[in-house]
């Protein structure tokens, strides 16, 4: 019975351990398909974009930096068909059902939904965020895991409506 | 020694079926006529459904010496169990090989330039707080029309 329960608990941790990282199997999913524009930027890379200097951004008085450098993953992928768009709406409502991300903001205007989900262990702090934006023409889909400070996130925001 | 009544005979070979000298004890818990000896070893008896000294009854743990109860495993329950622990094995190397595939198999980075990245970030990030702030502007706009609804109301 010992051996059942010890066996029962890995295949709990491996499982678990199996769904992090969401956008990254969404991202592997789609990114090779026909017409679709992906762009991903590794952890590594941005261990680069950390190392070097604050660039001051246009017009821009926040400090995006501060930001972008505390992220550790980037997965973007936007494409204009359809079909592909419904199916990845699925799979995105299936990962939401999945996992821990909390619907943080949806706006529909001229005919585009916008919906915002992210991760928060903590009040101060994100660690995954996800856009996903269609429309009649487009579908965008936005993944960025890291430790992004909430309060610099919500200055970003507020700078936006300035 | 007493003879173990009837209606606990049954009770009593299941009990002492796997216990060391089995055979011993049944004999000596066989009727008077049959003429067997008991094989009893003096200071060893570990006999159930008998009288001794302390007064115990059929069926309860003698005092001197461990003694396990086993009963024969049933067949079906564990066959159930072997083939359960052999299903999650699968289960789990399946999962852990995936896992490992999915750690090791890295997608390519579509920027070589720390630089090109890092642009590509902000003007996504730009683009993700145009959209919470067109949601945050729309809610201002109708808290000012539920303002005016409500100091209608209020006159």
């Amino acid at each position: 019975m010992k051996k059942i329960y010890t066996l029962l608990v890995l295949l709990l941790v491996s499982v678990s351990a199996l769904a992090q990282n969401s956008g990254k199997a969404l991202y592997r999913k789609y990114s090779d398909e026909p017409g679709v524009q992906a762009v991903y930027i590794s952890p590594a890379m941005f261990r680069l974009i950390g190392r070097i200097p604050d660039v001051e951004s246009g017009d821009n008085n926040v400090n995006l930096a501060r930001v972008i450098k505390s992220m550790t993953g980037f997965y973007l992928i936007s494409f204009e068909d359809p079909e592909l768009g419904r199916e990845l709406s699925a799979d995105v409502s299936g990962l939401l059902d999945r996992s821990d991300y909390e619907l943080m903001m949806e706006v529909k205007d001229d005919g585009q939904t916008v919906r915002l989900y992210t991760v928060s262990p903590t009040d101060e702090l994100i660690t995954s965020l996800i856009m996903h934006v269609r429309d009649q023409e487009e579908t965008t889909f936005l993944s960025i895991d890291g430790e992004i400070d909430r309060a610099a996130l919500e200055e970003l925001i507020a700078s936006a409506t300035e | 020694m007493n003879p173990v009544p009837e209606h606990f005979r049954d009770d009593m070979e299941a009990f002492v079926r796997d216990l060391d000298g089995a055979e011993r004890l049944l004999g000596a818990m066989a009727p008077a006529d049959s003429g067997r000896n008991s094989g009893k070893q003096p200071g060893s008896c570990r006999t159930a459904g008998t009288q001794p000294e302390s007064g115990r009854t059929a069926g309860t743990q003698p005092e001197s010496g461990p003694r396990r109860l086993q009963t024969a495993p049933r067949a079906p329950r564990a066959a159930a169990l072997r083939i359960a622990a052999i299903a999650a094995s699968v289960a789990l190397v399946a999962a852990l090989g995936l896992g490992l595939y999915n750690r090791y198999t890295e997608p390519k980075d579509t920027f070589d330039d720390p630089y090109l990245a890092y642009a590509a970030v902000e003007e996504a990030l730009s683009r993700v707080s145009l959209a919470a702030g067109k949601g945050l502007a729309l809610e201002r706009e109708s808290e000012t029309y539920l303002q005016e609804t409500l100091s209608v109301l209020n006159r």
